[in-house]
Formats: C-alpha cells, sequence, structure tokens
C-alpha cells in the first residue's frame, strides 16, 4: 500500500431515526435542503440538511423494505415528487406542497399574495422548518408490473416526466408522467438483461439511460427513433462480477460537444469508467478470421473501458457518485469504507504508482485517478449502502460550492461528512 | 415433497463431531444427571472419563465468563446443530458443514486497526445437485448473520468440486440484496426457521 498519508473525511452530523433498522440508500432533493432515506422497515425518513433533524416519515405505502428512493426535479415549482421503489414488486409516487421559503423568492404553484396564510407553519420566512408530520406526505399513486423486487428508480433530470425503475424480475421500465393527473403509463419493458437490474441511471442532458446488473453488465438504452420504440444501445462487458451502481460524469468543464463518461462499480471490486468509442474506430479483425456478416445496426453504440480507478475496496463496492461541482468521485462498500477519487493531470500525479489507476491498455495515461481522502470503518463495523454528494446547507457552510458525503448503511445511520 | 433426493446420507456419529459446547454439557449432565447416587454427587464426578476432561471442561466454562475471541470452533457450534430440510438430522452429522471447512480471516490485512473478519463456510451438499444447496446455504448464512457481531462478515460457498451449479449457488448466496429480499419471503423464512430450530 501506498506510504504517503491520505487525509481522512470529517463527520459533520449524523441522520437518524427512533428506532434504526438497516438503511439502504439516501437521495438529496434537487433544491430544498433535505434528504430522503430508504430504510428496510418499510418506510422513507426526511431528514434536514440544516441541523440533521428528522422532518418526517413516510409510512404505509409498501409492505416490504423500501429500497430505493428518487426525487422528480422539475425546476422550483413547489411541489415535491418522491418515487419509492420497494421489494414488495411496487413503485409508489408520493406529493408534498412545498412550504415557502425566503430563498425561493416568491409563492410556490402560482399562488399570490393573499392566498398564503401567515398564520399558517409553512409560512416561516427565513427557513423551510417542517414538523414531523407524516400527513405532509400524500400517496398520489402505486405503480405495480414488477414481477420481484424493485432495486432501484430514478426521474430523467432532462425530462422529469420519465421515471425509470429496475427489478431482479431482469427487466426495466420505462414510465411516463400522464399529464394532468396522479398517474404514469408503461412505456417500455426492456428485458436484454439476464440477471437482477440492480441500478439504473440516466444521462444528465439527454433521455438516455444506463443500467447494471447481477449478470455482470452494464447496458444503454433509448427511444430509438428509427425502430420507434425503446431499445438496448449498447452492452458494456468488462466486469467481473455483479455491477451494483452506475453514475454519468457531470458536463462541469467538459466541451459541449464531448461525450459523457460513465462509471461504475462491481463485485469485483473495481470501479471502471468507460467512454463512447469515436464512430470511426473499427475493431482490428485477426487474420483469418471470418468477417463479420451481420452488421451492428446503426443505433448500437461502442464503449470501452477508459480507466480503472485505484483498487482499495476489500470487499464489494456498492455505490459510486460523481460530483457535479468537484468532478470528484466517491465510493463506498461492504468494507464499511469510503474512498474519494479525484482526475488529475499525468504531470501533477504522485511518484507512488499504488495508488493510481491505468486506462485499458494497462500503459500510463496522459490523466490518471488518484485517491485524495478516505473513511475507514465510517460506520464503525456495518457495511456502507450508499454513498452520494450534496451541497452543504448547513450554518457552518462557507461559500456556495461547499459540499458533502452522505453515507448510508447497515446501522441504520446516515452519516454527513466534509472533505479535508 | 417427492422423494428425497438422497435417501441414504451418510451420517457421522454426533458424539464424533467436534464442538467444545457439547463436552461442556455433557460433563453437566454427568455432574447433575439422576440415577447412580442417591446423594448428590459431589463437585467432581466420579465417572472416570469426565474426570480426565473435568479440569478442561472447567477451565472451558470458567473462560465462557470472560469473552472469548470468537474461532472457528465457535462458527461450527453455531451451525452444525441446523437441521438439514431433508432429513431429521444435522448439518454437522451429515458431514455438510464440518470444522476444517470453515476459515477466519481479517477482511482488510492492510488495514491492520481494522477489526473486520471474514468468515468463510464452505458447504458440502449431501449430493451434487442437490436443489436445496441454496436453502441450505441460506440457513447457514441466517444462522451466522443473526449470531455474530457487525464486525464479522460472512461468506458461505458451495465447496468446489461438490456440486454441479455451485458458482450460481454461491452468486446468490454472495449477493446481500437477494439474502435480505430472501429473508422477506415468508415461505422461505418458514423452510429457514424449521432449520434453525435445532439450533441451541
Amino acid at each position: 500500500m501506498a506510504s504517503e498519508y491520505v487525509p481522512i473525511l470529517s463527520l459533520l452530523g449524523q441522520l437518524s431515526s427512533a428506532s434504526p433498522t438497516r438503511a439502504w440508500q439516501s437521495a438529496p432533493h434537487p433544491h430544498l435542503p433535505i434528504v430522503a432515506t430508504a430504510t428496510s422497515d418499510r418506510t422513507v425518513s426526511i431528514h434536514s440538511l440544516r441541523d440533521f433533524r428528522i422532518l418526517s416519515t413516510i409510512s404505509g405505502g409498501h409492505k416490504r423494505s423500501i429500497r430505493s428512493v428518487a426525487w422528480r426535479d422539475d425546476g422550483k415549482k413547489g411541489e415535491s415528487v418522491l418515487a419509492t421503489g420497494s421489494f414488495d414488486s411496487s413503485v409508489g409516487i408520493w406529493k408534498r406542497e412545498d412550504a415557502y421559503t425566503k430563498d425561493e423568492g416568491g409563492p410556490p404553484g402560482g399562488m399570490t399574495e393573499d392566498d398564503l396564510d401567515l398564520s399558517n407553519e409553512g409560512f416561516i420566512g427565513s427557513e423551510s422548518i417542517r414538523s414531523e408530520d407524516s400527513e405532509d406526505w400524500q400517496f398520489a399513486v402505486l405503480l405495480t408490473g414488477h414481477d420481484s423486487e424493485v432495486k432501484c428508480v430514478a426521474f430523467s433530470p432532462s425530462n422529469p416526466s420519465l421515471l425509470a425503475t429496475s427489478s431482479r424480475d431482469k427487466s426495466l421500465w420505462i414510465w411516463e408522467a400522464v399529464s394532468e393527473e396522479d398517474d404514469y403509463e408503461t412505456i417500455a419493458v426492456l428485458t436484454d438483461h439476464s440477471g437482477d437490474v440492480k441500478c439504473v441511471a440516466w444521462h444528465p442532458e439527454r433521455e438516455i439511460l444506463a443500467s447494471g446488473s447481477y449478470d455482470d453488465s452494464i447496458r444503454l438504452w433509448r427511444d430509438i427513433e428509427e425502430e420507434g420504440d425503446w431499445g438496448c444501445i449498447g452492452c458494456i462487458e468488462g466486469h467481473g462480477g455483479t455491477v451494483w451502481g452506475v453514475t454519468w460524469e457531470p458536463r462541469l468543464g467538459k466541451a459541449s460537444h464531448e461525450e459523457l463518461r460513465l462509471a461504475s462499480c462491481s463485485d469485483d471490486l473495481t470501479i471502471r469508467i468507460w467512454k463512447k468509442a469515436a464512430p470511426e474506430r473499427r475493431e482490428e479483425r485477426k487474420p483469418g478470421a471470418l468477417p463479420s456478416i451481420i452488421r451492428p445496426p446503426s443505433s448500437t453504440e461502442l464503449w470501452q473501458q477508459d480507466s480503472i480507478l485505484p483498487q482499495m475496496h476489500s470487499r464489494s463496492i456498492y455505490a459510486i457518485a460523481w460530483s457535479k461541482i468537484s468532478g470528484r468521485i466517491v465510493s463506498c462498500g461492504g468494507d464499511g469504507n469510503i474512498f474519494v477519487y479525484k482526475e488529475v493531470e499525468s504531470n501533477e500525479s504522485e511518484e507512488d504508482d499504488s495508488m493510481q489507476g491505468t486506462d485499458s491498455n494497462g500503459e500510463a495515461p496522459d490523466r490518471r485517478w488518484q485517491v485524495v481522502a478516505q473513511m475507514g470503518g465510517a460506520h464503525d463495523d456495518y457495511e456502507i449502502n450508499h454513498v452520494c454528494w450534496a451541497p452543504r446547507q448547513d450554518r457552518g457552510k462557507q461559500h456556495d460550492d461547499e459540499e458533502v458525503i452522505l453515507s448510508t448503511g447497515d446501522d441504520g445511520v446516515v452519516r454527513v461528512w466534509t472533505l479535508p | 415433497m417427492a422423494d428425497p433426493q438422497n435417501a441414504n446420507p451418510t451420517i457421522l456419529n454426533a458424539s464424533d463431531l467436534p464442538t467444545r459446547r457439547r463436552r461442556a454439557s455433557s460433563d453437566k449432565t454427568a455432574q447433575n444427571g439422576p440415577g447412580i447416587f442417591s446423594y448428590p454427587s459431589p463437585a467432581y464426578s466420579n465417572d472416570p472419563f469426565s474426570q480426565a476432561t473435568n479440569s478442561k471442561a472447567e477451565s472451558d466454562s470458567d473462560s465462557d465468563s470472560i469473552v472469548e475471541p470468537i474461532d472457528e470452533q465457535e462458527i461450527y457450534d453455531l451451525i452444525s446443530t441446523i437441521s438439514d430440510p431433508e432429513h431429521p438430522l444435522s448439518l454437522g452429522s451429515l458431514a455438510v458443514v464440518s470444522l476444517p471447512d470453515i476459515s477466519i480471516k481479517p477482511t482488510i490485512p492492510s488495514r491492520p486497526q481494522s477489526t473486520l473478519q471474514t468468515v468463510t463456510v464452505l458447504v458440502t451438499p449431501t449430493i451434487t445437485h442437490c436443489s436445496l444447496a441454496t436453502v441450505i446455504g441460506l440457513g447457514v448464512r441466517v444462522r451466522l448473520e443473526q449470531s455474530l457481531p457487525a464486525r464479522f462478515r460472512v461468506d458461505v460457498r458451495i465447496k468446489e468440486g461438490t456440486h454441479s451449479t455451485a458458482e450460481e449457488v454461491n452468486k446468490q448466496l454472495a449477493d446481500k440484496e437477494r439474502v435480505a429480499a430472501a429473508m422477506e419471503n415468508g415461505t422461505l423464512m418458514g423452510v429457514v426457521k424449521k432449520m434453525l430450530e435445532t439450533c441451541q
């Protein structure tokens, strides 16, 4: 292992509930300072990222553990929509009116000043402080169709009326919100994977979906206009085990024509970055090999490995997240450790090669990934199921670009970390 | 269920199986058992066999009150009494689990300050295509997860060369999400509960 010191994360706070049971995943709200956490006691807890208090508990909609939660990002429309994916094979859609906050500038939902009842507990003025009140949340609709446990749910950031859900039944469903109604219709059922579909991630800018599976592969999907329907446009094979998480690169400083890369984490203890192959490049054919009779359809994309991150985890890597603010990647796993990585130019890199990744040729690339922070035993002896970035919102925040790491563990707790 | 796939398994005598727990309890029965002596037996037993092992048993029961580091023998004691779903016999007596097939290693060798330990249990199903291999593996995993402190990571695998679909079974048993969902399946948990009924 590397001899130089890697700085550790600082624990800022902890989000916990009265009787903690295994927590699977957390999702920070797109613009409000709150976090939703999916737990195995069939509830979702909502905590504040300002003071880490519990704000409410959503319960009653599901008969088994809630595995995944996702917020719809409609811009600031005054209403929050949350999707919950459960082991009971269904997906719940929940809604809540957002309280008026000074940060948002004006009354939500097209209301006028007269409409606001100033004695309403919702109108506080400076902060959105809500009491622990599950009546705030309304159960809008239950989406059924999957044959077995739902593993992941996600709304498309570029088209929030699209919802993707994935399941142990090997399928991925795409749902579209029916306008004016609290309902969704199924627009695609995609069954190309040969094992549980563990995770899905929407491209930040386009209606393209990536999925990771128990069958060790990653697939890409979109609405193929030439074929008139959603289909699989690419299959990435390379991992040696179940792919637990996929996440897209944020645009950040990249030029608008550049393709965003995809990162994935797996049971094989690696985190890999994939990039779309340039269209001109053809696979070299070995001499004597038969030519391929079947040309891939024009909609198929070829993806190849861009790099492997330094291998730090000792047990399955359950989740990764790619920061929209800093471009850093954070990972967590069954070994209870959290690692943070940054991509650097090779002339900036350290002498020690063991902390650095390699590209698909095994050679030193002009960019490489380095570990920049770590936290061993971040949830004591417990496994960490999920990790993600969130903007820092508590009183200690000093500038707008500060971010925190949220880690969700088997101890039923979400921990909030700052970087060194 | 249809005819058991393995109607004639090899059964080991329970007294031949390695266990620290059983020795201690058999000593207690020797000391407190009914029968030959009409008045309360002395603290040490007159049974010549238990005399030989008496001091060891005492030191065992003394050390029971002190927290012992969990070792392979403890793991074996936890799982050997699990009942086979097909036969009214324990996994230990069927040699489905055995002491040499249990190992405990540090989970993160590169981090000496980490207290995490990985317990690996290799399971030998009674016949090579036993479809209950997954259920047996699940039973072992559930038993260990329920009994061991959080710092233990449990890996249950079918022993290489003993089952036709070992890799598939192993992948399922290693998948935390699948195991968690299985533990919420009433029917499956009913079977596992029955298997664990015979555990102390």
